[in-house]
């Protein structure tokens, strides 16, 4: 994470249009890329849990919304952050501003739900369908920049198609990605483990 | 490709960026303290449940 964050910052070339403020890249986009592959990690484990009612399904809901719910809410400030040198404005109820801040209140939704219920069985299970209902809006956030005219620009890198950006500002970014992943991840331990060792002992 | 080369020849330049230094720099800075924050907090919840059984 940290060579990507070094790279990025010291020795990507600078952008032709936005300057060096584009190096917040760096890690607007890993934020934004994770708080939404959490979800889905939390929604497969949410339909996991009401199919078959797997043991260790609420404890992973559980930890990923904390990771989640922070990942989001950095992407939220990087892309604000970003947005004062670059639209001028540090916030707009743009379709992709809006459908990501969506997603952070839906995180902070499940932790509050599961932590206001004395019955732990009840709490898992409303959990589980917030998760799952929610997941909704996971495309919606993903689409956003393509269905509707939005101040945020479409992405700029995709599995599919050639990316917009140049190599040598697109190798950065990818260890970025890898580097935070694996940080997340680490973390994602941690929590778990507090996460299981709390349930086991109420 | 361009070449991937260190941009700045001074601390100073480093640090300003042009005028952006400030955005980008209390970016990361920010995103460093609630990452170090979100993990102190962890490990001392885990370290006291332990304690406590």
């Amino acid at each position: 994470m940290l060579l990507g964050w070094i790279v990025g910052l010291l020795f990507a070339p600078i952008d032709a249009v936005q300057g060096h403020s584009y190096r917040i890249i760096y890690l607007h986009v890993p934020m934004a890329i994770y708080s939404q592959l959490i979800y889905w990690f939390m929604a497969i484990w949410s339909f996991c849990f009401l199919i078959w009612k797997i043991k260790i399904a609420p404890s992973m809901i559980l930890s990923a919304a904390y990771i989640g719910c922070m990942v989001t809410f950095l992407a939220l400030l990087s892309g604000s952050v970003w947005g004062i040198p670059t639209w001028g404005t540090w916030w707009q109820w743009d379709a992709r501003i809006t459908s990501t801040f969506i997603l952070f209140i839906m995180y902070l939704a499940l932790l509050t739900v599961n932590n206001s219920f004395q019955n732990t069985n009840t709490a898992d299970q409303i959990t589980a369908w917030i998760a799952l209902v929610g997941v909704i809006n996971i495309p919606i956030i993903k689409k956003s920049v393509d269905w509707w005219s939005t101040l945020h620009q479409p992405a700029s890198i995709s599995l599919t198609t050639e990316s917009s950006i140049d190599l040598s500002m697109l190798i950065p970014l990818l260890i970025s990605v890898i580097g935070v992943g694996i940080f997340l991840f680490s973390l994602g331990l941690k929590v778990s483990r507090w996460v299981i060792y709390r349930r086991e002992s109420d | 490709m361009e070449k991937i080369i260190l941009q700045f020849h001074t601390l100073e330049e480093a640090l300003l960026m042009g005028d952006h230094g400030i955005y980008v720099w209390s970016t990361y800075i920010i995103t460093g303290l609630v990452f170090s924050i979100f993990s102190i907090t962890f490990s001392w919840k885990l370290r006291n449940l332990k304690e406590d059984e």
